[in-house]
């Protein structure tokens, strides 16, 4: 596996519910301009993580070698996917 | 007869015991029926009665063999031992020594099935509650199966249908035969320690339920409850149910149906992000047009207020009250003017002048109106006013008429 080292972030879905209940607070509820306007924005900035999330990836099977001794070592190869 | 035929009873069990025993035929025997009166003892070994419609005979498994059964054995099963056959010494009861125990036949693979679903089920193995959600987003779908076959490449080309960017990381599993649950346990695991993995499939294509039997092991079905990550579970046809589809976080039909379930169709999930990014933006303009709103309303407040409202009222008022001035003088000139009027009437009326036109005439003196004879000077000049001018006179004589006296004027010329 190549090294897709990255930190816990948050997942899609939970990305995803965040943004669902900015909206409905903001569709429900009247707010300072000051509280909407960082409502909005952090509503946008989730989009646009989850619109990231979407373009990772690269889009291949890799096949684990069986001999793998740890998960410290784990070996793959790229695996022919007959088109 | 002699007495040196005589046998005790453990002499003559003991002989039959022996014969038995070295029967060829009869040290090793595979026998087929159904178990019953099936006893497991503390010691671990098994006792039970083989029996067919027809007979019956005891069984016993020792515990070195009973430990070695994939299986449990149990009251109904119909069964093909393997063995010999011997005779208990102590009580003289012939009976089947057992080494192997397997399932007989198809059948009896379903009842094996049944059986398992029912003990595992009622463990709450299979609990709706306990099943795990499958993440939106995988990053990498880890899949247990054979390299080889249509399975992984059904399950790859859909996958990258539905998202190109798809990750997927194969484990190579036998996934029939001997051994192949454990290599899929094994799947299981290793796949359980690869954090990029988010969801894991196993899957094998359609087959007989013999081919498919590795998916209804026990064990599989334990190992798959005990990954940390959500299981998916596909194997054979849309008919075929196994114990991992029961055991599993989600069931899919087919290998094909996995991936799908599996991985998001990702055109949907940016059209979802393309509408909550539009609704977003909505009720941000709705939050500033409530705002502008109010705005616009205190506005229109404040100048219901506003100073020069008070200044464009009072010279309105100023307006109104001078037209009313106005309209309050111009009444009272009127008046004024038909009062003159009527007085000038009255005058002209009572006018001196208005008497001379009658005839009469006025005297004069010295710019004095003479209304008395006593008045008049003799001798003197005197004006005498008509109507329409005067002439001069001279007094010549005055007379009084009141007291007798006489006086007349008697020169006078125009």
């Amino acid at each position: 596996m190549a090294a897709k080292k990255k930190t816990e972030v948050l997942t899609f879905e939970k990305s995803l519910e965040q943004v669902e209940s900015i909206i409905e607070k903001m569709e429900q509820s009247e707010m300072t301009l000051d509280d909407a306007m960082k409502a909005y924005e952090s509503g946008m900035a989730l989009c646009a993580k989850m619109e990231k999330l979407l373009e990772e990836g690269q889009g291949r099977i890799e096949m684990l070698q069986k001999q793998s001794p740890s998960k410290s070592d784990v070996q793959t190869a790229l695996f022919e996917v007959e088109s | 007869m002699s007495e040196a035929w005589v046998l005790s009873v453990g002499q003559l069990n003991e002989y039959v015991r022996r014969t038995l025993a070295s029967d060829p035929m009869l040290m090793r025997v595979q026998l087929r029926g159904e178990i019953s009166n099936f006893k497991r003892h503390s010691s671990g070994h098994l006792y039970f009665s083989l029996k067919d419609d027809d007979a019956r005979i005891a069984c016993v498994m020792f515990k070195q063999y009973a430990f070695a059964l994939s299986m449990r054995p149990a009251d109904g099963m119909q069964v093909v031992l393997s063995g010999s056959v011997s005779l208990y010494v102590k009580d003289g009861q012939y009976q089947f020594y057992a080494t192997q125990l397997r399932v007989d036949g198809v059948g009896d693979l379903f009842s094996r099935f049944e059986m398992l679903k029912k003990r595992l089920a009622e463990e709450g193995l299979f609990d709706a509650s306990i099943k795990k959600s499958i993440p939106l987003l995988p990053r990498t779908i880890g899949v247990v199966t054979s390299p080889t076959g249509a399975v992984i490449q059904d399950i790859a080309h859909v996958s990258f249908r539905r998202n190109e960017k798809a990750d997927i990381l194969l484990y190579p599993a036998k996934v029939q035969g001997v051994g192949a649950s454990d290599e899929i346990i094994k799947g299981i695991k290793m796949l359980n320690k690869i954090s990029e993995v988010d969801v894991i499939i196993i899957a094998r294509g359609g087959g007989s339920i013999e081919d498919l039997w590795a998916f209804n092991e026990e064990k599989l079905a334990r190992a798959i409850r005990s990954s940390k990550k959500p299981v998916v579970s596909a194997v054979g046809h849309e008919t075929d149910y196994t114990i991992a589809d029961f055991a599993s976080d989600l069931r899919a039909a087919t290998p094909s149906a996995a991936a799908e379930m599996t991985v998001p169709l990702v055109s949907a999930l940016q059209d979802q992000l393309q509408a909550l990014s539009v609704r977003l933006t909505q009720s941000m303009q709705r939050q500033m047009n409530d705002k502008a709103n109010r705005v616009k309303t205190l506005r229109m407040g404040l100048n219901a207020h506003h100073p020069s409202n008070m200044l464009r009222e009072n010279a309105l008022r100023l307006t109104h009250i001078r037209s009313q001035l106005d309209r309050a003088i111009h009444g009272i000139m009127q008046q004024k003017l038909q009062a003159v009027q009527l007085q000038k009437s009255h005058l002209h009326s009572i006018s001196p002048r208005a008497v001379l036109a009658r005839g009469y005439s006025m005297v004069m003196q010295e710019d004095r109106l003479i209304s008395s004879v006593a008045q008049l000077n003799e001798k003197e000049q005197a004006t005498i006013h008509m109507h329409d001018g005067y002439a001069k006179v001279q007094i010549t004589q005055k007379v009084s008429e009141g007291n007798g006296s006489e006086e007349e004027d008697r020169s006078s010329n125009v």
